[in-house]
Formats: structure tokens, C-alpha cells, sequence
């Protein structure tokens, strides 16, 4: 990806006419942007998403947005709103603005500028750490060299901690403190308060929440601290296979694309500099990709979605349907008349607080008989103490409903492959019926044209009908009280808190609902391999159900594996996308006879490749055979297996570009292990 | 006169008094004058009609208004000469006149014929005078006015057979059309007729006044109407389903037809299965839009009327089996021309063989004669090539292949008369080697089974451009056969693996070998590298390359000469859609797998899918994998728990079993892990395996002997029954451990061996055949 500008036509009057005829900034200018919701001198940007959502809600406050605060906090205790930095903030100001309404943009998504801006202040962060301000001048971009670029690089894999010198800031602070002083900061959870620690440090606390560079960090501290005993109530019962992953990966530097963009902010820096003026003259990648640049220092390959095992997948799946079909008509029966009690209990007494009707009309109306497998105990939620063992044996009436809630999006997630944005904008008329069955309609997000979001209608059997009209016979009071349009479209909808106001499932939401689920239905534990690991419980993620439901599917089928039909399905733009899915090297044994059986179909047909030879070569080795031939090949399998589960080889299929010219066929390649 | 207005009593008492008037006052006056009353009259009443006015003469200034207005609307609309227009007004008004003074109208003042403002009358001179066209109009004729002034006629015999429903319908056409567009006229004209001749074709009744009834014809018609209309877009079906709706409601309002409720249009076309030529590479009927009525095979046929709107099952199984069914017939019959020129070529080589041509070069020699002196009969000898001569064929053809090079030149050939008299020169010319109708069929087969490209396949040599022979390469196993196919427009050089075959069978593999052998001959001595070469009817002396055009007009040839092919020659099958439906079918056969599409066509896969799969049959084959594929997932979810039914939508058991059986039987699942994971618990629950007994065993020369037999018994049962699964086998046989055995010996052990006990027991097994005693093994697991 070469990426080369030529400054005559940058200096063309119709790219700068903008800037020049009206200051674009003022709000009757007609070059200001749709997206900017307000003041250009704002403190606090706010940018609307591409989706469609974004409103006012009751109070006048802009829901459903990207807001960029440029009220940041500097690593000297300034900020960045401070007169000293008014012209590099009118630059960022520019800049970001610039890259998604300029002659020379880069995204038409807020997302997209939200992460730029953010990585800007990764490098303004960096900047003031080194000392760029002094001893005379004023930070500006202009003043960064290529040698600057070259410092920067050092620290870039290991992401914003590392550029912005945290571990040295932490540690000047904590270690000058002796134990006793250490306690006098320490917060009711009996850690080192992170608020205090946060304004020592001139950190935003919202950053060092859960940082995985800076937790392990911070229990070390924790731990000379007196251990006073957990009072919160722990998200999840179990440790979570992502946590796992966290706590391996401390020191393992961040993945490719993470680091791109952190490196990408200084070619937006080159490539706006003849619109907004003052960034750097220099082009730092030169010839060379970002992406490669990434890699050569060494950043990790990206993260891909885990696939989730198949035992674990079904069982979630089984789990979900049988709250669907068993308890959740019955279950939405008894939440309405719950709530019919509730009102006329309300309308009999209207003194009483507000935490009185629900308990009574709880014990009023009878628990119909199909419930008694969920055992509910209450109508609130349990209290913040109770543990969670409990609260899945004795779950309140709001816990079930956000049961029901995540096996109806489980149920949607896995039969129609969306991804999580997809599904959580799914409307509640989404069911179209097709002539040979039940369709459903979405706005496909990735792969729309710019602004548009194309609907798109899919298959779906007739268990996602019952789950989104059980979803929306949940919510039909909610949606009738509110008078957001928004609300009354949305399919996966909550009332916010008791009798507040209704608001969309957001996706922090809906996985908070999953992991409780998953904790609820008792989701089997996976041992781990290594004998000094604690066993950890998989929680499901709608990203993992597409990716079960593509590979299940593609390895599911054997002698014709309709790539096409996959990559139609999950609306990919070309079969070389989905190929994406099947290469990603699997880890563990989850899909092995699969792999086992598309490995055995390749030995015995293509016989002529190399690494084909050196598997039949080690097979016949096996079997102290002369030929294939003479082996049964579901032998052959159950040995492959056994080399997939030992990891002594690996698994990938790819697109071969073949010498004679473009002819693709879908290859197994095979590598010895270098364990 | 009754009957011309009795159309329009609803408009006012005016007509009553007319019909009952007229009758009386139109006696005596000429045949021409009573034309022209009666015509002026209707027109008058019309016109009133199109404009919607009531004929209400009690309303004299009104009244007299209309009368102006009609006189100037008929000047106006110039469909008579002036004159002409004249003499009608004139015999409307002295009627109405003569109505006046019997007392039937009220007396108001009748406007003068003539206009005030005459228009230039036409040049007669130019133009001669026409009578007015119509002068009969037919009971099923409508005669009504358009948006621009003119009067057109429309012709409704079609609906003769509705009896007066069509006279009444007939009649009130001008009324609720008047003032509409020629087009509009003429697209309602041609919905109406439909409608009516579908209702004749499906001989459903057609009661205009009975509600219930109407409406389900209606409905049905709305059907038939949105199927059966291939060609047209959904958008002009859609106008013109509005236009019949529009018509219909009008004579709704005119008490024609009874007050129902008429079926909307539909509003998308989801509903219904577009057929756009996304491709037209294949020999399928459906994306041709030819009408089948006139084809064969009307099993095939008849189905797909149906089959685009069915679901995608029965969808997807009609067009697979029309493709098959086209590409089977074309290569059946190629095949038996391939059969038959073969056999042709063979016994002509046979013939040639016994030919004793040094004996007739000496005798040619001798007596500069062709006749042979053996059988001379009062000095009269037969002609070597003659019929009447016992080696008479032989003689012929080997003649040509020794003297002539194996080229039939008639002009050159001195027993050229004899020809037709052994059949023809097609028939000698297929003894001797390849012609132009041989190759084509050698052609049909190699395409079909290969896919080549249509211009590499013609430009085929035998030799590359180094002058090697590469052109078929056998591959190490003997199997197969590789050929290197040339793609000029890609320019690059595609292998393609035949299968080899063997003598009876005819496949790609044995026509490129016939084609070889039977123009090695022309070959030797034309030096060319080209593998289609054949004869030419001229005087040339050496085999000429076949043409493109010389293919394609035998192939067009070959289309006429099988009387089966009809169909395909009347959809106008071509040689590249065998290819595109030979690529078709492959994807159908791998379950919808491009990348073996692509192989196959040599093309990468986007343009396979894009140029060659038409894209409704892929979405309809996405839709239908997708669709299983849910299924199984929740099948293999919810197997062993009671919500397995509400779960997958079904009402009983019988589809679950259904569904299962499916499953089970469809290759393409066979070892998918669901598919194991839904299948596992069953065997066990109905049969639970049995132990396997530890059996210490004694193994002696003897027991070898007696353990061969059982190894070739078995592997015949092998043989025989490919699928025995050697499991099952060992569960139900007392040989249970034979089978484990004669696997230790053929080497084809089970997981369950230990590594080591097996050496051991191999190698013991190899000791125990060389020695005398026997040896005891260790029990086995």
C-alpha cells in the first residue's frame, strides 16, 4: 500500500475553497458538516454515528454518539484546553475534522474518527512525556522530525502505556510510599485507590480501569496493601477464557492492526498538513506499508475471533432454545400480569414508595407451574452481596427476564450469523416471509456504501420468528409508553432501571446478560492442559455463534463445502473474505475430525505437493504400510486426529495461486510443529 | 335503433323516448338518411356518455348547449370528410326535429347544422374519398373515442362464445373508455381478452352477477396472470393488472358486473420467481422463455411450468433435471454416431486389409483397366469397385487409401460411379476416416465431458509448437489421462484429466484416440499438426483442416438428423451451452461447490459463477444449504430433549423423521461432526456394543491355512459390498477375531491396537508360517 501525494494538486483552489471563502467552522457556513452535532469550540465533540440512531433524548442529551473530549488531561497536569495549546488544539480540531468531511478523508464513520482522535493524544501524550515543549517553544506537530518517528517506533508495540511512560510515572509515585502510606490510599475494596493514584500520576481514570499493562502492575501494590475482603459482586463465577488470555498476553507486544494505527496517526499528520496547516512536512512511511511496518516490529498477528468448542456451542444453544420454547411464553405471560397487578395495586395506594407494589403484586400473582424449574425467589434484582451461586438458583423476576433477553439473542445470534452491531439494530418488523420460508431483514454494516446502511434479508427457520415475538410480546408495554421513535423500532430494548425511562441494549449490556446466563444455565468447565491452571468457563460471544455456524457449516458438508453459499450468507464481499474464517489456525482440537477427515480427502487425492508427501510419508511411517491404499481411511483419520490433539501438526487451508495463473483451489497445507 | 341505445338508458329519458319514437319516424325516409340518424344519434348519446352529462332535455339551455357542443366536437374530431360530418348533423337534427313536431320533445331550439367556424375543408382532390370504414360494425365491435378527438374501433370476436355477457360487456366499452388514450384502449382491450381467455382455457364459469363467485375467477386469474408472463417485467404486469382492475370497477358502477371486491396488484415482485437471462450459457428452457407446448419429453416439460414457483426443493430439482435431460439427450445421440463411425472406421480398416492391391496396380498396369480378368464373362469383366465383384468394397477403399492417400476425390477416383451403389459418399468417407459429422459428434462428447472451450477444442493439434507429441500424456497410475487445453483469449495452457476408458465404452478419452487414429492417414502426407482434418470435396490433393463454420453447420446438421433434439434445436442450443450446462451440473453434483465449477471451466471462480450459474438458481441453492444447515444445528442442539419439535417448527414426528432420514442418506454429511454428534448416542441406546471376549489363540500352519481362507472369503464379501462396515461385521460373527487378523496381516489395524502388540503379533504371525509348532499369543483387547 504506497501511499504518495503530490503537493500541486493538493494546492488546488477548488480542495481549499472551504477553508478559504468561509471559515467552515461557523454554524451558518455551508461547508460545516451533518455529523458535527455542535459547537466547533466545544469542549466535547460530538459526532453522529452512521447508523441512524442518533437523537436527542427527553433531557436534550445526544444518545447513540461518539463524543470526543478535547479536555484532556496531559501527563504534566495540564490540559489540553489550556490557552498555552490553543493552536495545537485548533489543529486536532482541523485534523479530525479534516479526515472525515476534507478533500482528502480517510473515514465516513465516527468510530473511525474516534479512534484517530484517540491516537492522537496517544502522540501528544508522547510528546509531552519527551519534553517537546521545552525549553522555549510551544507544542506544535511541526517541530516532529523524522528521527522522532524513529524514537517513537520503539515503544509502539507495547501500546499507549508504553509510549506515555506510565510504568516509570506509577512507580515514582508508589515507590517513594511506604507500606502504612500505601494504606492510607487504598480504597473500600482494599486495593490502592486507583482515583488517587490516577490524579498522582496525571492519568485519566478511565484509561487505567482495565488496562492489562497496568493491572499486574498494580497488584503487585495491591498486594502490600492489607486484603480487606471483596465486597462487589463479582461479574462473572467463573474466570472467563478471555481473562485467561489477558493474564498470558501481559507482556506480549499489541496486535498489528493496533499498532497501525497508532503509527497511521502520523501519516494522517503528513497527508491533512496542506488543509490545516502546521502538522509534519515529512511522509514517514516513505514506500513502505503501515501493515508491514507493523510486523517488522514485531507486533502479534491479529486477534481472531476463538472458535468455540462444539460441546460448549451446543450447549448454549440447547440452554437458549429450551427457555424459548419452554419457559418464555409462560414466562412473558406472568411478567404481564405482574405488571397488571402492579398497576392496580399502584392505582388502590398511591402513598406508598415505589419499592412496596412490586413485592406485592410478586406475592399476589401465582408462579405458573412451567416455571418451576427457574425457581424464582423474588421480583428485584438480588443485592449487590449476594453471591452468585445463589442468585442463579433463586433467580429475581428482572434476572429471568434478562435470562430470557440473552437466549432470545443467542438464538438469533447463532441461526443468522450476525454480527453484534447487526443484531442489536434489528427492528421489531425485521421478519419478512419469503415464498420458501421465513426471511430477516438487517442493516448490513460492514460492506454498505457510505452513509447507507443496505438492508439485507437472510434465511432464518422458525425458531428466531419465536424468539423476536416473544422479545417483542417482552417489551410491548415499554414500547407503548415511550414516545421515542427509536425505542418503539428496536427489537432489543430494556427499561433502564425500575420504571426508568426505556433505552436500547447496548452491547456492554447484552454481554453483562450473557455472562450471567452462562453462569445461570452452569456452563461446563474447560480444564486447561497445564496442570497449575485453574479451569476456566467459556462465555459466549455473537461474533463466536457466526463463526461456529461458518465453520460448522463449511467443514460440516464433505465432498462440496459451498464456500459460496457461506460467503453469501454472511454477507461477505467475496468467497476471499470467508476463506479468512477456515485459514485462521484453530487452536485446540475443537473441529479436529473435520480438519482430520479434509486432511485424509487431500492425502489421498493430491498426491503430488510436498507437504502432502511429507504427511503420507509419515503415515505410512505409522502404519508400516507400503500405500495408502491398503489403510483404511477413517484409520488414517482417528491418527490424524490424534496429531491435530498432540499439536504435532497444523491445520490451514488456503488459496492457491497456482504457476500456470490464477486458478484458486482450496488447499490443506501441513507443518510440522516446532514444539 | 332499440338496441344501439339500449345501452344507455341509465343516462336519462331521452333515450326511452328515442327508442320508442324511432322506430315509427324512421319509415319512409331513405336507407342512407335512417344510416345516418341512427349513427349521428349514437354518437350524440356517446358522446354525452363520455362526457359524463345527464340527457335531461327538460333543462333546455343545457340541452341545447350539448347539441352545440357535440356539432362541434364531430367537426372537430375530422373522422369524416366535412361534407360527410355535415349530412350526419343534418339527419340528427331533422330527427329531432321531426321528434319535436310529433310531440315526443319539448320545442327548443335545434342549432344549425352548420358550424361557425368552419375548418378549411380537405382537399378532395388529394385524397379520395373513403367510405366510412365499418359501415357493418359487427355486435362485437366497440366503437369509441379517444383523448384526442378519434373515433376507433376495437374488435371483440374473440369473446363470441360469452353470448350476450359479451354484447353487454361489448357495449359498455365505449362508455367507460371514452376519452382515454389508444393505448390505454388497447392495453385494457388486451387484458380483458386474457382474462376471458383464461377463463375459457381453464373452463371456469364466468357469472358476472354472482359476487362469490367472480372473485374467486378474479383470483385465480391474478394468479395465472402474475405466472405465466416470463417475458414481461413485474412493473408492466403490474400496470397492466391496475388497467384490467380500473376497467373493472367502472363496469361495476355500471351494474354490469356485480360489487366485489377486485384483488390488488401485487406490490413487489417478491413473491415471485423473476427469471432474468443472468445467463444464457446452458441448454435450460426456463431462462430461454420458449414456450414447451411445442416439445417433446413433455414429463420434463410440463413440470416447469409450476417449477418457478414452488419451493426451492422442487425449484431446484426442475431445473436440474431439465439440464440433465437436454445434456444427456445430446450426448446420447452423439455417442451413437460416435459408436457407429468408429465401428464404420474399424470394419473399413478390416477391408482395407484383405484388399490385394499389388494385384490390382499389375492389372491396371497390364491393361490400363480397372476390371478384373478373373471374372470376365463373354469378355466382358466387372469392375474391381463394382458391387457385383465379391471384393468389391475392399477393393474400393483400398484402393483410395493405397493410391489416393485414404481422400475421397470423386473426380479423380476412377470407380467413382460405383460409389452411391455402396452406400454413399458419406459412407465410404467414414470407412476411410474421419468427415466433418463424425467430428462434430466426437466433439458433443469431449465437451460434454470436459468442458474445453469451444474455439480451443476446434484449433486442437496433435503436436505443440516444438513438434512434440504431448498431446495426451498418460499420468502415473494409468487412470487418467492428461490433455493440456489452450485458452487463446486467457493465453495460458489449462490440463484437464481424462478418464481413460475402455474399448466398448465411448467417452472423451476414446474419441480424441479415434480422432487421432482415423486422420493419421490424411496426416502423413499434409503435414499438418491440426487434429480435426478431414477430405474436402475438391480437387485439393491433401485433407483440409475443419472449419468453425464447417462445425457449426454440422452441428446444425446433427441437431435436424435426431428427431429428439427438436426441443433443443427450437431453443436454439448452441455448442458453448454444453459447456455452460456440463459446468452447470458439476456444480449441482458438488453441491454447490464453485471452486470445482471453475476447474472444471477453466475460468476463475467469480466468472464461473458469474457467466455460467444463473443467479437465481444460486440463491435459490444458498437459501436451500442455508436453510439445512439451521436445522441441523438446532436438531443437533436439542436432540435428546422433548423440545426438539416446537424447536424446529414441526407439528409431529413423522417429519423429524423425515428430516433424520434425510440427514442419514445425504452423502454430503457423512462424517460432519454434527452430524456424529447427532447420530452417537443412538446405537448405543438400541444395541449396546458388545464386549469384546479376550481370546488367547494358538496360531499353527494349519490355523495360517485356515486364516488365508477367511481372508480371501472376506475381502470377496469386501469386494462385493464395498459400504460392510468391518465393525458391524465383527459384532455380529463368531470371526470377530478372524477379521481382527486377517487386518493384522493386510495391515489395516484399528485404533485400538497397542503399537507394539501388533508388531509383536505380526512378526509372531510371520515366525508361525515358517515354523512347525504353533505359538501361543497373548490375549487380545
Amino acid at each position: 500500500m504506497k501511499r504518495t501525494l503530490t503537493k500541486d494538486s493538493v494546492l488546488e483552489d477548488e480542495l481549499l475553497g472551504f477553508l478559504s471563502t468561509k471559515p467552515f467552522f461557523e454554524d451558518d457556513s455551508p461547508h460545516k458538516a451533518p455529523w458535527l452535532l455542535c459547537d466547533w469550540f466545544a469542549k466535547c465533540w460530538i459526532l453522529m454515528a452512521r447508523n441512524g440512531k442518533s437523537r436527542k433524548n427527553k433531557t436534550g442529551k445526544w444518545v447513540d454518539v461518539h463524543r470526543i473530549n478535547w479536555d484532556r488531561l496531559l501527563p504534566n497536569g495540564d490540559r489540553l484546553t489550556d490557552p498555552q495549546y490553543a493552536d495545537l488544539l485548533e489543529d486536532c480540531r482541523r485534523l479530525i475534522y479534516a479526515v472525515r468531511s476534507g478533500p482528502y478523508a480517510t473515514t465516513d464513520r465516527s468510530f473511525g474518527q474516534y479512534q484517530i482522535a484517540n491516537n492522537l493524544f496517544t502522540l501528544i501524550n508522547w510528546m509531552v512525556v519527551h519534553h517537546f515543549d521545552t525549553p522555549i517553544t510551544y507544542l506544535r506537530f511541526s517541530s516532529l522530525t523524522p528521527g522522532d518517528f524513529e524514537h517513537y517506533c520503539e515503544n509502539v508495540v507495547f501500546g499507549p502505556p508504553a509510549l506515555e511512560q506510565w510504568g516509570q510515572r506509577i512507580d515514582t509515585v508508589l515507590l517513594g510510599l511506604a507500606p502504612t502510606e500505601l494504606k492510607r490510599h487504598s480504597d473500600k475494596h482494599g486495593r490502592i485507590s486507583r482515583k488517587w493514584l490516577c490524579h498522582q500520576c496525571h492519568i485519566a481514570p478511565n484509561r487505567i480501569k482495565i488496562n492489562r499493562f497496568v493491572t499486574p502492575l498494580l497488584e503487585q501494590y495491591d498486594r502490600m496493601v492489607a486484603h480487606l475482603g471483596s465486597q462487589r459482586r463479582k461479574r462473572r463465577a467463573h474466570t472467563s477464557n478471555r481473562e485467561r488470555n489477558l493474564r498470558d498476553a501481559t507482556l506480549d507486544p499489541l496486535s498489528s492492526s493496533r499498532v497501525e494505527d497508532l503509527l497511521q496517526i502520523w501519516f494522517h499528520l503528513y497527508r491533512q498538513a496542506p488543509i490545516v496547516g502546521n502538522l509534519v512536512s515529512f511522509d514517514a512511511f516513505d514506500n513502505i506499508a503501515t501493515t508491514r511496518l507493523a510486523l517488522d516490529l514485531l507486533a502479534r498477528a491479529k486477534g481472531r475471533t476463538p472458535t468455540i468448542p462444539t460441546d460448549i456451542a451446543l450447549y448454549y444453544f440447547n440452554a437458549a432454545i429450551a427457555w424459548v420454547v419452554d419457559y418464555g411464553p409462560s414466562l412473558v405471560k406472568y411478567i404481564h400480569a405482574l405488571d397488571a397487578t402492579y398497576n392496580d395495586i399502584k392505582k388502590d395506594d398511591a402513598t406508598s414508595a415505589f419499592d412496596y407494589y412490586a413485592p406485592k403484586a410478586f406475592e399476589r400473582v401465582p408462579i405458573p407451574r412451567s416455571l418451576a424449574p427457574i425457581n424464582i425467589s423474588r421480583y428485584h434484582a438480588h443485592p449487590n452481596v449476594t453471591p452468585k451461586d445463589e442468585v442463579c438458583k433463586a433467580p429475581s423476576v428482572q434476572d429471568a427476564q434478562q435470562y430470557l433477553i440473552s437466549a432470545c439473542f443467542i438464538i438469533i445470534a447463532a441461526l443468522t450469523a450476525r454480527r453484534h452491531d447487526e443484531l442489536l439494530d434489528l427492528t421489531v418488523d425485521c421478519i419478512k416471509e419469503e415464498f420458501d420460508g421465513l426471511d430477516i431483514e438487517f442493516g448490513l454494516l460492514k460492506g454498505s456504501a457510505r452513509d447507507i446502511l443496505e438492508c439485507v434479508s437472510r434465511p432464518i427457520p422458525t425458531l428466531v420468528k419465536l424468539a423476536v415475538d416473544l422479545l417483542i410480546a417482552l417489551n410491548v408495554n415499554i414500547r407503548a409508553e415511550s414516545d421515542d421513535p427509536v425505542i418503539k423500532r428496536l427489537l432489543f430494548i430494556r427499561s433502564a432501571s425500575n420504571n426508568g425511562p426505556a433505552a436500547a441494549i447496548t452491547k456492554a449490556v447484552i454481554y453483562k446478560y450473557l455472562d450471567s446466563f452462562a453462569d445461570m444455565i452452569d456452563v461446563p468447565l474447560i480444564t486447561p492442559t497445564q496442570p497449575n491452571e485453574l479451569s476456566y468457563r467459556w462465555y459466549i460471544r455473537p461474533h463466536e455463534c457466526r463463526r461456529f455456524l461458518a465453520l460448522s457449516y463449511f467443514w460440516g458438508s464433505t465432498t462440496g463445502p459451498s464456500l459460496s453459499a457461506l460467503s453469501w450468507f454472511l454477507c461477505h464481499l467475496g468467497p476471499e473474505q470467508t476463506i479468512r474464517y477456515l485459514q485462521e489456525v484453530r487452536k485446540g482440537a475443537e473441529l479436529s475430525a473435520d480438519a482430520a477427515r479434509a486432511t485424509v480427502d487431500a492425502l489421498r487425492s493430491e498426491h503430488g505437493r510436498a507437504d502432502v508427501q511429507q504427511l503420507e510419508q509419515m503415515t505410512l511411517k505409522h502404519f508400516q504400510a507400503g500405500s495408502l491404499d491398503w489403510i483404511e481411511p477413517r484409520h488414517i483419520e482417528a491418527y490424524v486426529a490424534m496429531l491435530y490433539a498432540r499439536r504435532d501438526i497444523d491445520f490451514d487451508v488456503n488459496f492457491i495461486r497456482e504457476q500456470n495463473g490464477s486458478r484458486h483451489c482450496v488447499a490443506i497445507t501441513f507443518r510440522e510443529n516446532e514444539l | 335503433m332499440k338496441r344501439d341505445l339500449a345501452g344507455y338508458r341509465h343516462l336519462g329519458p331521452l333515450v326511452d323516448v328515442l327508442c320508442r319514437h324511432g322506430v315509427m319516424l324512421l319509415k319512409g325516409i331513405g336507407y342512407m338518411s335512417a344510416y345516418r340518424t341512427r349513427r349521428g344519434l349514437l354518437s350524440f348519446v356517446q358522446y354525452l356518455s363520455a362526457s359524463q352529462e345527464r340527457l335531461d332535455y327538460t333543462d333546455i339551455p343545457h340541452f341545447e348547449q350539448a347539441l352545440k357542443n357535440w356539432r362541434d366536437a364531430l367537426y372537430l374530431t375530422k373522422s369524416f370528410p366535412h361534407t360527410e360530418t355535415r349530412n350526419y348533423i343534418c339527419a340528427t337534427f331533422f330527427f329531432l326535429k321531426r321528434l319535436q313536431k310529433a310531440e315526443a320533445l319539448p320545442s327548443f331550439r335545434i342549432p344549425s347544422p352548420t358550424w361557425s367556424r368552419p375548418p378549411k375543408p380537405r382537399k378532395l382532390k388529394k385524397r379520395k374519398y373513403r367510405p366510412v370504414r365499418h359501415a357493418k360494425p359487427h355486435a362485437l365491435t366497440a366503437k369509441c373515442i379517444d383523448d384526442r378527438g378519434v373515433w376507433r374501433s376495437y374488435d371483440f370476436r374473440e369473446l363470441a362464445h360469452l353470448g350476450t355477457v359479451a354484447t353487454e360487456l361489448v357495449r359498455r366499452f365505449p362508455e367507460v373508455n371514452a376519452g382515454l388514450s389508444y393505448s390505454s384502449h388497447s392495453r385494457r382491450r388486451r387484458t380483458i381478452l386474457a382474462m376471458f381467455q383464461f377463463f375459457k382455457d381453464h373452463r371456469l364459469t364466468f357469472t358476472p352477477q354472482d359476487p362469490k363467485q367472480l372473485l374467486i375467477v378474479l383470483l385465480k386469474f391474478r394468479e395465472h396472470f402474475y405466472r405465466n408472463r416470463n417475458g414481461s417485467a413485474i412493473a408492466t404486469r403490474n400496470d397492466d393488472w391496475r388497467t384490467l382492475s380500473a376497467l373493472l370497477t367502472q363496469l361495476m358502477r355500471l351494474r354490469t358486473l356485480a360489487n366485489v371486491q377486485i384483488p390488488e396488484a401485487f406490490r413487489t415482485a417478491d413473491k415471485f420467481r423473476e427469471m432474468n437471462r443472468t445467463s444464457k450459457n446452458h441448454l435450460g428452457a426456463i431462462l430461454k422463455g420458449i414456450r414447451h407446448s411445442n416439445a417433446r419429453g413433455k414429463t420434463v416439460e410440463s413440470a416447469f411450468d409450476i417449477s418457478l414457483f414452488e419451493k426451492d426443493d422442487v425449484f431446484l430439482d426442475h431445473f436440474y433435471r431439465d439440464q440433465r435431460w437436454a445434456f444427456d439427450l445430446l450426448r446420447d445421440a452423439a455417442i451413437r454416431e460416435c459408436r457407429e463411425a468408429i465401428n464404420d472406421f474399424r470394419r473399413g480398416q478390416e477391408l482395407i486389409a484383405k484388399c490385394d492391391i499389388e494385384y490390382l496396380r499389375a492389372v491396371y498396369q497390364d491393361t490400363g483397366r480397372l476390371c478384373d480378368p478373373h471374372f470376365a464373362n463373354h469378355g466382358q469383366a466387372p469392375s474391381f469397385f463394382s458391387p457385383n465383384h465379391p471384393h468389391g468394397l475392399s477393393n474400393l477403399l483400398g484402393w483410395i487409401w493405397h493410391e489416393h492417400n485414404g481422400l475421397l476425390k470423386s473426380k479423380t477416383f476412377p470407380g467413382s460411379e460405383h460409389i452411391y451403389r455402396h452406400g454413399g459418399t458419406e459412407h465410404v468417407k467414414r470407412m476411410l476416416g474421419l468427415t466433418i459429422d463424425t467430428a462434430n459428434a466426437f466433439f458433443i462428447v469431449i465437451l460434454g465431458e470436459t468442458a474445453i472451450n469451444v474455439e480451443s477444442l476446434e484449433r486442437a493439434t496433435v503436436e505443440n509448437k516444438h513438434g512434440q507429441d504431448v498431446f495426451m500424456v498418460p499420468t502415473d497410475s494409468g487412470k487418467y489421462v492428461r490433455i493440456n487445453t489452450t485458452k487463446p483469449r486467457a493465453r495460458k495452457v489449462i490440463p484437464k484429466l481424462l478418464t481413460v476408458g475402455d474399448d466398448t465404452e465411448i467417452n472423451a478419452h476414446t474419441c480424441l484416440l479415434a480422432a487421432v487414429e482415423m486422420t493419421a492417414k490424411f496426416r502423413e502426407h499434409s503435414k499438418l499438426k491440426d487434429l480435426w482434418i478431414h477430405s474436402y470435396h475438391s480437387k485439393r490433393t491433401s485433407a483440409q483442416p475443419i472449419s468453425g463454420y464447417g462445425f457449426v453447420c454440422a452441428y446444425s446438421r446433427f441437431l435436424q438428423r435426431h428427431k429428439e433434439l427438436k426441443p433443443l434445436k427450437k431453443r436454439g442450443a448452441t455448442r458453448t451451452m454444453i459447456r455452460g450446462t456440463a459446468g452447470i451440473l458439476e456444480w449441482f453434483d458438488t453441491g454447490g461447490n464453485m471452486l470445482k465449477v471453475a476447474e472444471k471451466l477453466g475460468n476463475s471462480p467469480n466468472v464461473a459463477m458469474r457467466r455460467y450459474t444463473p443467479k437465481e438458481i444460486q440463491d435459490a441453492l444458498y437459501r436451500r444449504e442455508m436453510r439445512r444447515s439451521q436445522q441441523l444445528l438446532i436438531l443437533v442442539s436439542t436432540k435428546d430433549s422433548d423440545r426438539v419439535l416446537p424447536a424446529m417448527g414441526y407439528t409431529n414426528q413423522k417429519q423429524l423423521n423425515r428430516d433424520l432420514k434425510a440427514i442419514l442418506n445425504n452423502p454430503h454429511y457423512s462424517g460432519a461432526d454434527l452430524v456424529k454428534i447427532l447420530f452417537a448416542a443412538k446405537p448405543t441406546t438400541k444395541r449396546p456394543a458388545k464386549e469384546f471376549p479376550k481370546v488367547t489363540f494358538v496360531i499353527s500352519p494349519h490355523n495360517i491355512a485356515l486364516l488365508k481362507l477367511y481372508v480371501e472369503y472376506i475381502r470377496r464379501q469386501k469386494l462385493a459390498h464395498p459400504l460392510m462396515d468391518l465393525d458391524r461385521a465383527a459384532a455380529q460373527t463368531p470371526l470377530s477375531f478372524w477379521i481382527e487378523l486377517w487386518a493384522l496381516i493386510e495391515i489395516k489395524f484399528r485404533d485400538s491396537f497397542d503399537r507394539g502388540e501388533r508388531l509383536r503379533f505380526v512378526q509372531g504371525i510371520k515366525l508361525a508360517e515358517t515354523m512347525a509348532d504353533s505359538i501361543t499369543f497373548p490375549p487380545l483387547t
